[in-house]
């Protein structure tokens, strides 16, 4: 990636583009930041108050007495950290074998797992709870975590990206002596270092937002996650705006930080070393 | 020898310290309860908490755990559990579920024998009560509070437009034309103020409309809809009539824009509020001055009936509960203390009105004109597969409400629908 | 010969045995349950009645689930204009511009927000009568539509609003496919005079099409599938403009008891799916590179 030093027309259309349209994507979260030091009365005040007045901290405060949110929080973390690594692992073992290596049906079990992901997950949710309540995982961190281990998605977007990597370095491995369980850990894995954090970013974003499993699987407040603990300020007939958008607040940090530092891996390019083009 | 006697002994003494434990064990068995609700409200859920509280604090053999589901996902929960043959003992249940569960079999009967065995007295509820939540002349929930309609205003609106308050001699022509007069339309990105505001749902609604006109919803049996019929038709266009033809309504797309409840937005002059939780929310309005009355009357009927519910102001037992006894005793002691928290409703029990609503702070404001239409309410009409019903007239309803298809149009496709839905229940 | 055969099995199979184990232990068992509801008449209490295909022959009766169906089409429509837009995005912000880090995370931004709270500043931004898009339209002359009010409009609102949802989402997948471009490519292309749109049309385009096929398979499964922004925006309406099939499944599920008929149409919804995405992998040799 060449660095541009002087600003080109290109870069320029860039940024115009760029400013416009980041304005357009951030205008409800600016609102939902400003509604979470509302007063409950001015949070539909039209046109809405993009400066809440009063500020009311309060909110915060109340977040976290209405809900052991600082304990939902942990656990938020543990069960999206420990999703996040199962998947990068688990999922590209299974691209690795659905790309490099041959054997008989492959293709027929690489569709057999694209198939997993069409059926709703709210049609198998009661045998599920009760598999849960078998082994004795109900509200505790296993039936949150490793039921939620496979991540089929991860597998087909893994296997999309090994594809386009070319098979010289691993056959040159081969010859060379190396187990295919080398050639995963040492070539493969290193190259791939762009979709691995596409799919870091998106586990742990999705397990973070996870939100029906978790649900199900929890009784006690303590071990809830945060979507499920955000879901508990809406009611039958009312919903508790300024509450929930100051959860939300506090609840989007840990995401940006895994999407922003794992930015570092998608602004260095490929550099194939030691292969003739 | 020696040896031999001092182990004897210690081993008699410490079969004898080990009975002891085991007795004590035996005769204080912990107890524990489940019990299941949505409050997603502070001051709800909060009272429910003190509540479990006070009552572990009195037994202390028991435990109480509280289970918040909330509720968009409370029906996706509860059926897990029960199949998973551990349903909650205690949980919150609403009228438009309760002949469903009571059907299926997920309840415990409270026979007036288990009654009195409990030493509960329920003799001092209101009347209307039973006639929500006793299905097949039997009791199957504890109610707590029960939600007539009233009229709600906003004083500071109506001062500034300088129209009088309503007052009890009021009509539905008299409300137009307040509405008329307070209704101010939308400028640019400022969206306007509107006389009243409507409401898709039945149970919340236009029922009172439809049986104040000398219409009905279901035929008494429940089994035919009478939605098509010119009086429920008639009705629904006064009410169609208020949003697209007099505009002193906001159409259904503003009022979802005004989130949860709009009259705190200060935009609405008045509508017909009920108790419960939309209380609590008054209770925050400050910018404003607001007070309530009861509904005015049908000009021509000379009806002045509103809709009225216990909804979800009741527990259930559920029947394979492992301590129904103590799970009806802690109900009734919940239903107890939810009705001395002035969180909204009136409470089921009369003898708590004096001090917990009409003198309640948070309630007093609502108290007089919500009493006084309780002595016209009329129950719900609540069937099996109630709420794929209401998904059913919402759909048309709002179909009318936006003016895509007449008022004698979408009665008459509701009908239709409802019709095929009480045929398919009845062939069970 | 047959040890090497033996050996390539094993190699497989052991790189593939994490994930087959998570599947035969958590998902099969649900999944044959499923297809038994289905056959049964069950409202998730007391023990299931078995019925037989009756369900099924409701369901080709049940015009509710064709509607839900085509709309669930009509949504895809999403597919490439989101799938144009993200490339664009993606290539933009795979300049080394100073604060493009910034951009990118607003534009991830709208991925990550509740989707409760984006879905009511929607509400607002598409009211008919004070919402912004209208506003902005009346500045151009034009009347602007109902939107969320009327059973016309309901769908493009949505799914303007789901491009805007997803946008950053496949803005990184194709950052991550941009990354896997090797330079030498571009300089080799270059050295022989190649113009930027050359580049583009010979170069990332056909590396990028592994990428895009994922993104056209997802997108049809989650056109199938879609049902967060109805459950919060829409919830089906007005009248039934905006059901899909997995908000239908869970109002009969979930809130008219339903579960054994749910279950049929999850199934039937998946016949559907799966013919669609068998159709896309056929294909896919002939236009997606390294397949």
């Amino acid at each position: 990636m060449k660095y541009n030093s002087k600003m080109s027309g290109k870069s320029i259309a860039s940024y115009i583009f760029l400013i416009f349209t980041s304005f357009v994507m951030v205008i409800p979260f600016i609102w939902m930041l400003s509604t979470a030091f509302k007063e409950p009365a001015d949070v539909f005040k039209l046109p809405p108050q993009w400066i809440p007045r009063p500020v009311r901290l309060k909110n915060f405060q109340e977040v976290f007495q209405f809900l052991p949110f600082a304990r939902m929080y942990l656990n938020s973390i543990i069960v999206s950290t420990t999703i996040t690594f199962g998947h990068l692992l688990i999922s590209s073992l299974a691209a690795f074998a659905f790309t490099r290596l041959d054997f008989p049906g492959r293709d027929i079990i690489f569709l057999m797992y694209l198939s997993l992901l069409m059926l709703p997950e709210e049609v198998t949710i009661i045998p599920r709870y009760i598999m849960m309540k078998n082994f004795g995982w109900i509200d505790k961190y296993q039936g949150l975590i490793v039921p939620l281990l496979l991540s089929v998605f991860g597998i087909f977007l893994l296997r999309q990206f090994f594809i386009t990597l070319p098979k010289d370095l691993d056959d040159a491995a081969i010859v060379d002596g190396a187990s295919w369980y080398r050639v995963y850990w040492q070539i493969t894995l290193p190259l791939s270092k762009p979709v691995l954090s596409a799919l870091a970013i998106f586990s742990f974003t999705g397990s973070w937002n996870n939100f029906l499993w978790p649900l199900i699987i929890t009784n006690s407040d303590w071990m809830k996650t945060i979507p499920v603990g955000l879901a508990m300020f809406q009611d039958l007939y009312t919903i508790q705006w300024n509450q929930i958008m100051a959860a939300s607040t506090i609840a989007v940090i840990p995401v940006l930080v895994v999407y922003i530092l794992n930015q570092r891996f998608f602004t260095q390019g490929i550099v194939l070393t030691g292969l003739k083009e | 020898m020696k040896r031999v006697l001092r182990n004897t002994i210690s081993l008699i003494l410490v079969s004898i310290f080990l009975s002891v434990c085991l007795i004590n064990v035996a005769y204080s068995e912990q107890i524990t309860l489940v019990y299941a609700h949505w409050f997603g409200n502070v001051d709800y859920a909060g009272q429910a908490k003190a509540a479990v509280e006070a009552y572990m604090k009195l037994n202390p053999n028991i435990k109480v755990e509280i289970l918040h589901i909330p509720w968009a996902q409370y029906w996706v929960k509860i059926p897990a559990m029960c199949a998973a043959k551990e349903g909650p003992d205690v949980f919150n249940i609403d009228s438009a579920a309760l002949r469903d569960f009571v059907d299926m079999g997920v309840l415990e009967e409270i026979t007036p024998a288990l009654l009195k065995k409990l030493g509960i007295d329920l003799s001092t509820y209101h009347p209307f009560i039973w006639k929500e939540v006793k299905i097949y002349g039997k009791l199957w929930t504890i109610p707590y509070g029960v939600n007539p309609s009233y009229l709600i205003y906003n004083k500071t609106m109506f001062d500034k437009a300088g129209v009088n308050y309503p007052n009890a001699n009021w009509t539905w022509n008299e409300f137009l034309t307040a509405a008329k007069k307070l209704t101010e339309p939308a400028s640019g990105l400022t969206p306007g103020k509107f006389g009243t505001l409507t409401n898709p749902a039945l149970v919340n609604y236009w029922a009172q409309y439809i049986w104040q006109n000398g219409g009905e919803i279901l035929n008494t049996q429940r089994t035919k809809c009478l939605l098509d019929q010119p009086k429920a038709i008639e009705a629904m266009q006064w009410i169609q009539d208020l949003i697209i033809k007099h505009k002193v309504a906001p159409p259904p797309d503003a009022l979802q824009a005004m989130g949860g409840l709009p009259f705190m937005s200060g935009r609405i002059g008045m509508y017909t509020g009920w108790t419960g939780i939309g209380v609590l929310s008054y209770n925050q309005i400050k910018d404003f001055e607001w007070a309530t009355t009861i509904l005015p009357k049908h000009p021509t009927t000379g009806k002045r009936t509103p809709v009225t519910r216990v909804g979800g102001e009741q527990v259930a037992i559920y029947k394979e509960s492992k301590h129904k006894e103590e799970a009806i005793k802690f109900a009734k002691f919940l239903a107890d203390y939810m009705g001395t928290g002035g969180i909204g409703f009136i409470p089921a029990d009369t003898k708590l009105w004096e001090k917990y609503f009409i003198n309640h702070p948070r309630t007093s404001k609502v108290a007089k004109a919500s009493i006084k239409m309780l002595e016209y309410a009329r129950p719900n009409p609540y069937t099996n597969k109630f709420t794929e019903l209401d998904t059913i007239t919402q759909e048309e309803v709002n179909l009318m409400y936006s003016g895509e298809k007449t008022a004698e149009q979408a009665m008459k496709d509701a009908t239709r629908r409802v019709d095929a839905l009480l045929a398919s229940i009845k062939k069970k | 010969m047959k040890k090497r055969q033996i050996q390539k099995v094993i190699v497989g199979y052991s790189f593939l045995a994490p994930s087959l184990i998570l599947v035969f232990t958590f998902i099969l068992y649900p999944l044959v349950w499923s297809i038994y509801i289905s056959l049964c008449d069950w409202p998730s209490f007391g023990t299931p009645t078995y019925i037989g295909f009756k369900n099924y022959i409701n369901l080709f009766r049940d015009s509710r689930w064709w509607r839900s169906l085509v709309h669930s089409i009509y949504f895809m429509l999403n597919i490439p204009i989101s799938i144009l837009l993200a490339m664009l995005v993606a290539i933009i912000m795979n300049q080394s511009l100073k604060g493009i880090i910034l951009f990118r995370t607003l534009y991830y931004l709208p991925v990550i927000s509740p989707s409760i709270a984006v879905a009511l500043v929607w509400a607002l931004i598409y009211n008919t009568d004070f919402g912004i898009l209208n506003y902005f339209l009346s500045l151009l002359g034009i009347n602007g539509p109902k939107w969320l009010a009327s059973t016309k409009w309901a769908m493009p609102a949505v799914i303007l609003y789901s491009i805007w949802k997803g946008v950053g989402y496949n803005m990184v997948i194709y950052l991550a496919g941009l990354q896997g471009i090797p330079e030498s490519l571009y300089e080799a292309a270059k050295i022989d005079g190649a113009s930027s749109w050359t580049l583009f049309r010979y170069i990332t385009l056909p590396m990028l099409s592994p990428t895009t096929f994922f993104l056209i398979i997802m997108g049809i499964i989650g056109g199938f599938r879609v049902f967060d922004v109805i459950y919060v925006m829409t919830h089906g309406g007005p009248g039934d403009a905006t059901v899909t099939p997995l908000y239908y499944i869970y109002q009969q599920a979930f809130q008219w008891f339903r579960m054994g008929y749910a279950s049929s149409i999850a199934w039937l919804l998946f016949v559907f799916i799966f013919s669609a995405t068998l159709v896309q992998w056929y294909i896919r040799k002939s236009w997606v590179f390294g397949e």
